[in-house]
This record gives C-alpha cells, structure tokens and sequence, in this order.
C-alpha cells in the first residue's frame, strides 16, 4: 500500500472515529448524568428517605438542601450560605409553598441550581454547605424570616423585582 | 549508427515524454485522490452529523414528552384533588354529626395536601401560584383544625363553622370552575406545558431586563406595554388563567383560625423590653458581647439593617488585614438592644471534648451572659460542632417555647454560634397556674403499653404557637423511645414525640 492511500485510509479512519466519538458522546451524556445521581441516591437509606417535615434532620433532607446551598450560593460568605438554607426551611413553613424539604427544592423555576442541574456537581466532603445546611435546620436564620432571595445584577425575572427587600446578604438580596 | 542514435534519441525523447505523461498522470490521480478523499470526509461526516441529529432529536423528543406527560399529569391530578375536595367539603357541610364531620374534614385535607404537591410541580414562577397555593394549604389546615376540634369537643359543626367552611367552599368551586375550563382548553386546543413554559421564560426573560444601557432601553421601546397591558397580557394561555384565578383569589379575606398556616397569627416578639438603640450603641454591644479575646486583629462594622421578624442591625467583624472577609456575623435588636444570633465560621479541629462536655460550656457561656436557670436540653453534633439546646426553667417547669441555642466549637470549647431568636420571641413572666392534675393523676393517663422512665412538668408550644402546661412523660416501648404530653388542666393527652438516636444527638419527631 502507497504512502498516501495509507494517510488516506488513517485519515478517514479518525475522522469516522471522531464523527463516531461525537456521536456516542452525545448519545451518552445524559446517560452519565443518570449515573452520577444514582450512585448519590445510593448513599441514602431507605429507612430516611420518608417524606417529612422539618425538626429532625433526615439524612436526605440534609444532602439535598446542602447541594442546593452549594449549587445556589458557593462563594458567598458563610452567612449567606446559611441564609439560603434557611430560606428553604422559611419555605417549607409557609403555606404559599410545598411543604417539604424536597418539594420546596424541585419546585420548577424556584432555584436556578436546580433548573440548570448545578446542584449534581460533585459536593466535596468538606463543603461548607453541609455546615450550613445544619445549622440553618437547627435554627440560624441570617435572612431573618425571607421567603426569597436574587442576584441583582444577574436575575432575570420581571416577579422578582415586586418583593420588598429585607437585607443583602454577599451577593445576594433577601426579601419577603 | 546514426539510425541507432536517432532510435537512441527518439527512445530518449519517448521516454521524457512518457516521464512527463506518467508525472501528468500521476499528479492527475493524486488530484484525484485527494478529490475522493476529501468527498469522503464530507459525506462521512454528513453522515455522521446527520445520525448525530437524528439521535439528538430523537432523545430531544423522548424527554421533551416526559417532561410535558410529567406536567400534564401534575395538572390532571390537580385538578381531580381539587374536585374532590369540593365533594367532600359539601358532604361535611350537610354533616349534622362529629363524626361525619371528622371523616370528612380529614379528606378534605388529605385531598388538598395532594392539590399543593401537584400545584408545586408546574412549571411557573413560585410567585405567580403563591396565592393559589396558600388557599389550598390553608383550606386544608383549616379543615384539620376544625377536625381537630371536633374530636375534642364532640359535638357537629356549629353555625359560626358552617359560615366559614360555606366561604371556603365557594372559593374551592370557584377554584374547581377555572381549573375545568384550563382542563377544556388543554384538551381543544393542542397546548403544551413545555411550550408555554418556554414562551413564559422567554418573557420573563425580555420584560425582567431593567433598562441598564442603551441596547436594553431600546429593547423595551420596541416591546409595547400600554397601561394596563403588563407581562400577564401577553402570558401563555393557561399561565393568563393562573394568574386569574390568583388575583380573584386575593380578593377573598383569609379564614380566621388557629392552626400551622394561619395568617392571621401575628407573633410579636415579647422578650424584647423596650427602648430603641442606635447604630453606635449596636457597635458597642456587639463588642461587649464578643470579647476582647475573639476580637483581637478584627474591626467591627454595621453591614445594614434587617427588617424581618425582628428588627435589627447587622454587624460584621473582619480581620484588619482582610475587611472584605466576614469572621462572625451578629444581628442586635434595635428594640432592646440584645444580640439575636451570631455565628462565626472557623475551621474546627479534631474534637478534644464530648458532647456533655460541651453542654457545660454552653451552660457556663450562658451564665456569662447573664441568663441563668438554664437547663441542657440535648446537644446535636456535627464537623466537630456542638448545638447545644437550653431551655429555661420557671420554678420547676421546662420553658421549651423559651429555648436558646449554643453552637461550640469541640477543639478548644470556643462558642461560635448563638441563637436566642425564639427566647426574645417568646420568653416574658407568664404566671403559669398551678397544674389541676398531680402527677399520678396524669400518670394514669399515659398509654398502658409503655413503661414510664421519667417525668417532669413542662410548657410547650403547638402548631398555632399556643402554649400548654402539660406534665411530660419518658417512656419505653421495646426499644423505642418516646415523650408523651399530658395537659395538666385537663389531661388531655396534647402530644406525642418519638425520640429518635442518631450518631449526632437525640432528635424528635
């Protein structure tokens, strides 16, 4: 076989690989995404995973609402980290909202974290969201009783702007 | 020779010749090749492409269906739990029976509890169903409650709960009416929730931009907004009707009643005292209350001002060589003046001290600060954290309403969090009565099928922040643990928490 027929047949072989790559990459990228949330469904027992309501911590109300912390609020003083999850708990309490710890977070269009999947990227070990996540169930409120909270220079809904401000906590506006 | 030369020549020349033909030939097939090569490339990659679509717009429509089925059925389910709590709530108003009334009172509220979980699964802003779902959490609620009541008192509903229930029920048909014409539309028309749910970010999209730059202000000029024509206007179909049914919903006053979702209930603080502070002496108290020692390298400053359950100032200390950080964060009362929560984010090392161990921090912290009768309550431990819960004592009766909340760091015993939100809440002189029942006439009470380890006197708050003196009970039963309530007025049996271990403390449920 001639130098270039053999170019030619490896060129075309990697643009096939490569066509065929993309292809199984796309075909597979949701898959991966499902993976990723089974092995974290798998860390939490049967036993805890009851529907509840606040009071006592179960293990899967504190991993989502720390990944919900962390997805929504990483970067921010601790504070405020607190105060997104107490947020949630403000939620949870009031009856405009669902009423548990999971259906305030899944509430479509409620956290941009969840709506964007930022919540399934990997929570390191030593986050301090899980702290937060704590502490805002054992009763710190720093937002003082809000039911909201936006990034001014990022959000993008009209509604939002109809909520009286109560405080500014990092970069964040929480509001009733 | 010369023939020979000549042939010799001519082969010479034939053989350039034939060089130049075979390099034509040749370059011509390499262009060739190169053609075929790249069309090979190209149609190959076509394909590729084109299957790579395919699969995407396949996988696209896969989900595309699962999401909208997931909404239609949220929407479905709504509207079925909705239809059912009218029929029940018409059988309860024609109940004449407390027991007909509690059947019926109680499905009311199983139904509408499924009616919030399904209005919290549609794809709208929170804020444009806040109305509707605080209707159906309420009118649920209130239903429990009235059951509740019915259980007590035994008797069928009075005129006064028919006239509220009456209201409510109207409210719900109504409620039912719109829900029905969306059903209709949904199912004439071809609307798809993911559509309107893509039409309505859109908007919101367009309409939340403030007018920051020129592009932006030009933006919202070429979107007309005449005076009565807001963003609900141009809303998809079902969204306009949501917010609809919302507004008319609002015109309704809420139901006044005590129960978990009541907003009628308006708790003022009542451990505040009185007197109003001032920026500087918030400063000053934050210092007093933090300590030389925690404060060392740190400057203090006002982040602002909260106006939520209690007003207060919001201050901040920051280590000198980097302000921007936030060490701990205090708010203080301007009534008052008291400290409300701190919290402080440090690294906590391994822990050199147990959980009793740093009750009695949290116990001598609280004497420094001079609010004392403080029992230990439980501690909760987690990260090398201990939230350790005090509940005060009057004369001999636990105060859990009151309760104050320690955070200790377990490597050097440090505190680093406090909250005494539900003490200045709740906490003032409340003349608690002497209880009716003694303690062996509330022991009677308690369930023949637990063993009784411990009991003491004890207020508690219930959902509506109503409080009772009940005589508390620790029981046994096998190997769970529980604490039962026994009104010590009445002997009503108010409340029953399981407690339950974990490896970070003792918890209730």
């Amino acid at each position: 076989m001639s130098y270039s027929k053999l170019t030619a047949t490896l060129a075309i072989v990697s643009v096939m690989g490569l066509v065929g790559l993309l292809g199984w990459s796309l075909w597979n990228d949701s898959i991966s995404d499902l993976n990723q949330q089974a092995q974290f469904n798998d860390g939490v027992s049967v036993a805890q995973a009851q529907e509840g309501a606040v009071g006592y911590p179960k293990e899967s109300d504190l991993q989502m609402m720390a990944r919900a912390i962390h997805g929504e609020a990483r970067g921010e003083p601790y504070e405020g980290q607190v105060a997104v999850g107490a947020v949630i708990i403000n939620r949870i309490r009031h009856p405009s909202f669902p009423n548990t710890a999971h259906g305030v977070i899944f509430q479509p269009r409620a956290f941009t974290a969840v709506d964007d999947g930022q919540i399934w990227i990997p929570l390191p070990e030593d986050a301090s969201a899980h702290r937060a996540a704590r502490d805002a169930l054992a009763g710190w409120d720093p937002s003082g009783g809000c039911l909201y909270y936006w990034n001014p220079a990022t959000a993008t809904s009209q509604w939002i702007w109809t909520r009286t401000i109560v405080k500014r906590i990092g970069k964040h506006n929480f509001g009733l | 020779m010369s023939d020979l030369h000549d042939s010799k020549d001519f082969s010479d020349h034939d053989r350039e010749e034939k060089r130049e033909l075979k390099k034509e030939e040749s370059s011509l097939r390499k262009a060739r090749n190169s053609v075929a090569f790249l069309a090979g490339i190209l149609a190959i990659t076509t394909i590729g492409l084109g299957l790579a679509t395919y699969n995407q717009y396949t996988e696209n429509r896969f989900y595309r269906m699962s999401t909208e089925n997931h909404y239609q059925r949220a929407f479905m389910d709504l509207t079925g739990h909705v239809e059912n709590m009218e029929l029940e709530m018409s059988r309860v108003l024609v109940s004449n029976s407390p027991n007909q009334a509690v059947l019926g009172l109680t499905d009311v509220w199983r139904e509408s509890s499924q009616a919030a979980t399904d209005l919290g699964q549609l794809p709208m802003s929170t804020l444009l169903l806040s109305r509707t779902n605080e209707f159906v959490n309420q009118t649920g609620d209130y239903c429990l409650t009235l059951a509740q009541e019915k259980v007590d008192q035994n008797n069928a509903l009075t005129s006064d709960e028919i006239r509220q229930l009456s209201e409510l029920h109207r409210q719900t048909v109504f409620l039912r009416d719109e829900l029905r014409k969306m059903s209709e539309q949904i199912h004439a028309g071809q609307l798809a929730w993911v559509d309107m749910e893509r039409e309505s970010r859109r908007q919101e999209m367009q309409q939340g931009q403030r007018p920051q730059n020129a592009l932006s202000s030009l933006w919202n000029r070429v979107i007309p907004t005449e005076a009565g024509q807001g963003p609900e206007a141009q809303a998809p179909p079902i969204f306009a009707n949501f917010q609809f049914v919302e507004e008319e919903l609002q015109k309704f006053s809420p139901v006044d009643y005590d129960g978990q979702y009541s907003s009628t209930i308006k708790v003022e603080p009542r451990g505040l005292g009185t007197g109003q502070i001032t920026q500087e002496q918030a400063l000053q108290i934050a210092q007093a209350f933090l300590g030389p020692e925690a404060l060392q390298g740190h400057t203090l400053h006002v982040l602002g001002e909260g106006k939520a359950n209690i007003d207060a100032y919001s201050i901040a200390a920051s280590p000198e060589n980097d302000p921007e950080r936030i060490a701990i964060n205090l708010d203080i009362s301007k009534q008052g003046g008291h400290v409300i929560w701190m919290l402080s984010d440090r690294s906590v090392g391994n822990a050199t001290i147990t959980r009793d161990q740093a009750g009695r921090v949290a116990q001598e912290y609280m004497d420094g600060l001079g609010i004392r009768n403080l029992e230990v309550e439980s501690a909760e431990e987690y990260t090398n954290l201990a939230v350790v819960t005090l509940v005060p004592r009057d004369e001999n009766i636990s105060l859990y309403p009151d309760k104050i909340k320690v955070r200790v760091a377990m490597d050097n015993s440090e505190v680093v969090g406090y909250d005494a939100t539900a003490y200045l809440t709740f906490h003032h002189d409340r003349n608690l009565p002497e209880p009716q029942l003694s303690l062996d006439e509330a022991r009677q009470r308690v369930s023949n099928n637990v063993e009784i380890t411990g009991s003491k006197l004890a207020l508690i708050a219930k959902d509506n922040y109503s409080e009772e003196l009940c005589w508390e009970f620790r029981a046994v039963r096998g190997n769970q643990e529980f604490l039962i309530y026994i009104n010590a007025q009445n002997g009503k049996e108010e409340q029953i928490y399981r407690v339950i271990n974990t490896e970070a403390g003792k918890f209730i449920f």
